[in-house]
């Protein structure tokens, strides 16, 4: 379950974060346990702001903000690391992918990351989810030898790795063609409901908001600040 | 300079294992291989570069255990003329001591290589006696000037006190070699001294005995047997074992006006029809061996008594020739 | 950990290029001044053994160093000689064992040594094939002329003329090899060994022809005058030495005029070495007597002097290389801001990311390190023939 309670962010400007004037407030955000749900908003509203307040990959200014057991406003950044470790799964609009790893490494990238398991079990974990999106045959290829749908699949593959207790998915569908787009919409939707994890999915696409169980605007959970102390 | 080295072990098993594969068709003709299995027991490797120098060193090591080897090359002819094989070059080479004679005899030292630490020339304790030659020939070609190989006569041996310093040369060597045995080694030159001494005393009856009557001698050879002992000698250039040609008699008897011979000494004797010619001619043949190779019978001392035994049964007989015509 | 070095192995392999420039220029920023102080220590080490191995060298007054040179290594180019005089001389001294050395000709560029067999005792050197010469016209030859030139006993080889116009000087002279010497490491594997009279017989004082009675010799004479022959110079000398006409060989002139570039004297003790040493003080009748070490100290220590300067050198260019390598990653790190912030979102800590970086900083400096080190071994390995092989020519 993700739970925001009057929260404060505020955006900063350059190397050194100097305060930029512009804000967000949320005073409360809820989306509870095992629940698909959709965030929609036009282009700057604030929604990656948010899934990045969610992953702890942005700190707010005030507020609290609560995914299941976690504290996310209070950890610290080791905490915060192996929170997004170990805890979340994300997929992103422009599917990151590094290109100088195979597609099965890709998708291994949090146990490099983590250390831990043996390579053998994460192996065979990484096989089966290639496999349940048909591209075990491409297990050794590079990211760029594959189509935009199989790299985004690819991507959903290493948010899925950990068996995350939440997923968040930045527009992953953005740059997909219509098939693609539902493959990847139903592979998440699967994957949240199999594990009881909760999906929290940012998106343009007004077909598919049907398949959520939730939807929510941006404009309807963060207010927009403005001013000098921001 | 004589190098006081003593031949190692590793150094005879290769001689050995070398003259060996190197030598199969030669070795009973250069006779080096023969030498090898007795040298590794003994005290070291000395080669005598002729007969006599070789008899110097036997008999001034005889008796001595661990006494260093002596070894004489085989060659066959004119040992002047002998140029070393291979295998021979290589136990000259490896040879503790080479024991050399000098003025001239071994005009194939030019030509070898071999250690000059390890040479010891009897040669050079007679610098002052020695006698030179001026029967080469001379040649010229081109602006370099002439040149010729002359040197000195080097039968030093057939005057027993010559032969006693070139013994005594090699008895010093050999002291030099292996300072152990230099006592024995003096001890048993000692006894050979007096037997040449000797030998020298029975030469000079025959000799004074003759009152300097003209003697002709085959070759030149025995410049330093004339001197020793005032011989009134002339010498011709007659093969023995070749009949002279006729310009040969025609200057022999232009020879005898001025120097009327009655003997005539060879290194060898001569064919039967060439001494009874001379027998005809009123001249007695008598052979003096010069023993520069090693004699079929005997050993140095014998056969110089033989060749005085002869001259005195020859001089005699000529003396009551003479007397009696 | 694992993850780390994976990640950086597969970021470096998978950017050949740069990671290949990149090793590269640490391979020789290592390499190069690491190979030049082992190259000059090397060779100055040998130079040394060398020259500490032989006490004295005695030779034509003037420079000291071309002497050492000849007599040592068998370098020069026309060498000033002194007479054979100078050996007798010096050998009745007593205080030395005195070897002569007549370096001065070539076969296809290889010394050809002139000596006796005394040399060989002195340097420690042994037949490895074959045996050791014995007559004049062999010779025995070094391990590397033999390597090289594919030689062995049984083969010949000839001298080469001292210039190409040389019609009437310098004769050629074929040699037979009967031995090939151990290598050991030193300027003797790289000439060929002969008696020094064999040399004489190469310039020319002394040569064999046909025997003046021998019929084929008619159309040559002259003049026959009682005990005197003369032959004008259509007699055929002979252009190699065999048992055959050996015994014809014979030398004009005095011996004692016969030339040597040098020779070697080995002292028995201090005091004989001192005595010798203020013999030949005076530089009288155009000789010297030099101390190989001395002289070649000298010569190093204008080499060390050099080698510190091009090191200095070649560190600066380090430390620019150093600097551009640094700006190179820091370059890197920028264009793969994105990358980190991936890593960082799926949960590489900042400690993660700055070891992947410095994984991949150490990848590239342990392979430039490791590789310069090959290239240092495998150089200093072949430096040494090389070396000796400048030293010779």
């Amino acid at each position: 379950m993700i739970d925001i309670q009057n929260l404060v962010f505020s955006y900063r400007n350059g190397a050194r974060g100097e305060a930029s004037g512009f804000g967000m407030r949320i005073e409360k955000f809820t989306v509870p346990k095992g629940i698909s749900a959709a965030l929609v908003g036009p282009s700057g509203s604030g929604k990656t702001t948010l899934l990045g307040l969610i992953a702890g990959t942005l700190r707010p200014s005030a507020g609290s903000i609560n995914v299941n057991e976690w504290e996310i406003s209070n950890c610290s950044e080791n905490a915060l690391v192996k929170f997004r470790l170990h805890y979340v799964g994300q997929v992103f609009q422009t599917f990151e992918l590094l290109n100088y790893l195979t597609v099965i490494e890709n998708v291994m990238l949090p146990w490099f990351l983590a250390g831990s398991g043996r390579k053998a079990e994460k192996l065979e974990r990484a096989r089966e989810l290639l496999a349940s999106v048909g591209l075990e045959s491409k297990a050794l290829s590079r990211p760029d030898a594959l189509s935009q749908g199989e790299q985004q699949r690819v991507a959903v593959c290493r948010a899925l790795f950990n068996d995350p207790a939440l997923l968040l998915a930045d527009e992953p569908t953005g740059n997909l063609d219509q098939g693609n787009k539902q493959k990847v919409v139903d592979l998440l939707r699967d994957q949240a409901r199999r594990h009881n994890s909760t999906l929290l999915m940012v998106t343009h696409d007004e077909a598919l908001l049907g398949q959520f169980d939730m939807v929510f605007d941006i404009y309807s959970v963060a207010a927009s600040l403005h001013g000098d102390s921001i | 300079m004589i190098a006081r080295h003593r031949i190692a072990g590793l150094r005879w098993l290769w001689l050995c294992i070398s003259l060996t594969i190197a030598a199969c068709g030669d070795t009973e003709r250069d006779g080096v291989s023969g030498v090898v299995a007795e040298a590794s027991a003994s005290g070291g490797l000395v080669v005598a570069s002729n007969y006599p120098l070789y008899f110097f060193a036997v008999r001034a090591t005889q008796d001595i255990d661990a006494a260093p080897e002596i070894v004489l090359p085989d060659f066959d002819g004119d040992p002047t003329e002998w140029i070393p094989s291979e295998e021979q070059i290589q136990l000259l080479q490896l040879a503790d001591l080479v024991i050399l004679n000098g003025a001239g005899a071994e005009p194939w030292l030019e030509l070898v290589t071999l250690d000059r630490r390890r040479l010891s020339e009897t040669a050079a304790a007679l610098a002052d006696r020695l006698i030179p030659l001026h029967d080469s020939v001379l040649h010229q070609h081109g602006p370099e000037g002439d040149h010729s190989q002359q040197g000195s006569a080097f039968t030093f041996w057939l005057d027993p006190q010559l032969a006693i310093a070139q013994a005594q040369v090699v008895t010093e060597a050999l002291a030099l070699l292996t300072p152990a045995h230099a006592t024995r080694y003096r001890q048993n030159m000692a006894v050979l001294e007096q037997e040449l001494m000797e030998l020298d005393r029975r030469l000079a009856d025959v000799f004074t005995n003759w009152n300097d009557r003209p003697v002709l001698f085959s070759h030149p050879v025995y410049q330093y047997l004339q001197r020793r002992y005032g011989i009134n000698g002339a010498s011709l250039h007659w093969e023995p074992d070749a009949r002279p040609a006729l310009s040969g008699w025609a200057d022999l008897r232009q020879r005898l006006v001025s120097h009327p011979a009655t003997i005539m000494i060879w290194e060898q004797a001569p064919l039967p029809d060439t001494a009874a010619r001379l027998a005809s001619q009123g001249i007695v043949s008598v052979p003096f061996h010069t023993i520069g190779n090693r004699p079929t019978q005997g050993d140095f001392m014998t056969a110089m008594l033989e060749n005085a035994q002869r001259l005195e049964t020859v001089f005699r007989t000529d003396d009551q020739r003479t007397d009696n015509p | 950990m694992s993850g780390v070095l994976l990640l950086s192995w597969r970021y470096l392999a998978h950017h050949r290029a740069k990671s290949t420039i990149l090793v590269a220029s640490i391979t020789l920023m290592l390499f190069l001044p690491a190979v030049t102080r082992l190259l000059v220590e090397d060779s100055a080490a040998a130079l040394t053994a060398r020259a500490a191995q032989t006490p004295l060298v005695l030779g034509a007054s003037g420079s000291e160093l071309e002497l050492v040179l000849n007599t040592l290594y068998f370098h020069a180019e026309s060498p000033p000689v002194i007479d054979s005089r100078a050996l007798s001389d010096a050998r009745e001294t007593g205080l030395a064992n005195f070897i002569p050395i007549y370096a001065r000709f070539h076969s296809q560029g290889v010394p050809i040594v002139g000596t006796t067999l005394e040399y060989f005792d002195f340097r420690g050197l042994s037949i490895a094939n074959g045996r050791q010469m014995g007559l004049l016209g062999e010779c025995v030859i070094g391990a590397a002329v033999a390597a090289r030139r594919n030689l062995g006993p049984g083969d010949s080889l000839i001298s080469s003329p001292e210039s190409v116009f040389d019609i009437a000087g310098v004769y050629p002279l074929k040699m037979k090899i009967v031995g090939v010497l151990e290598a050991n490491g030193s300027a003797d594997d790289e000439a060929i060994f002969a008696d020094v009279r064999t040399t004489w017989i190469i310039q020319g004082l002394g040569h064999g022809h046909t025997d003046l009675d021998d019929p084929e010799a008619a159309g040559t004479i002259l003049n026959r005058r009682d005990d005197m022959i003369t032959a004008n110079a259509a007699l055929t000398q002979y252009a190699e030495i065999t048992r055959e006409n050996i015994s014809g060989f014979h030398f004009h002139g005095s011996a004692d005029r016969f030339p040597l570039t040098g020779v070697i004297a080995v002292p028995p003790d201090q005091k004989s070495a001192a005595l010798l040493r203020g013999r030949y003080q005076a530089n009288e009748a155009g000789l010297q007597l030099t101390v190989p070490g001395a002289v070649l100290a000298d010569l190093l220590a204008t080499v060390f002097a050099v080698q510190n300067y091009v090191i200095l050198g070649l560190a600066v260019l380090s430390l620019a290389t150093v600097a551009v390598i640094t700006l190179v990653f820091l370059l890197s790190q920028q264009l793969r801001k994105g990358e980190f912030q991936t890593l960082s979102r799926i949960g590489a800590s900042r400690a993660y990311i700055a070891l992947l970086i410095a994984s991949e900083i150490g990848f590239v400096f342990v392979i430039g390190f490791v590789l310069a080190t090959g290239l240092t071994l495998v150089t200093r390995n072949y430096a040494m023939q090389i070396l000796q092989s400048f030293l010779t020519l």
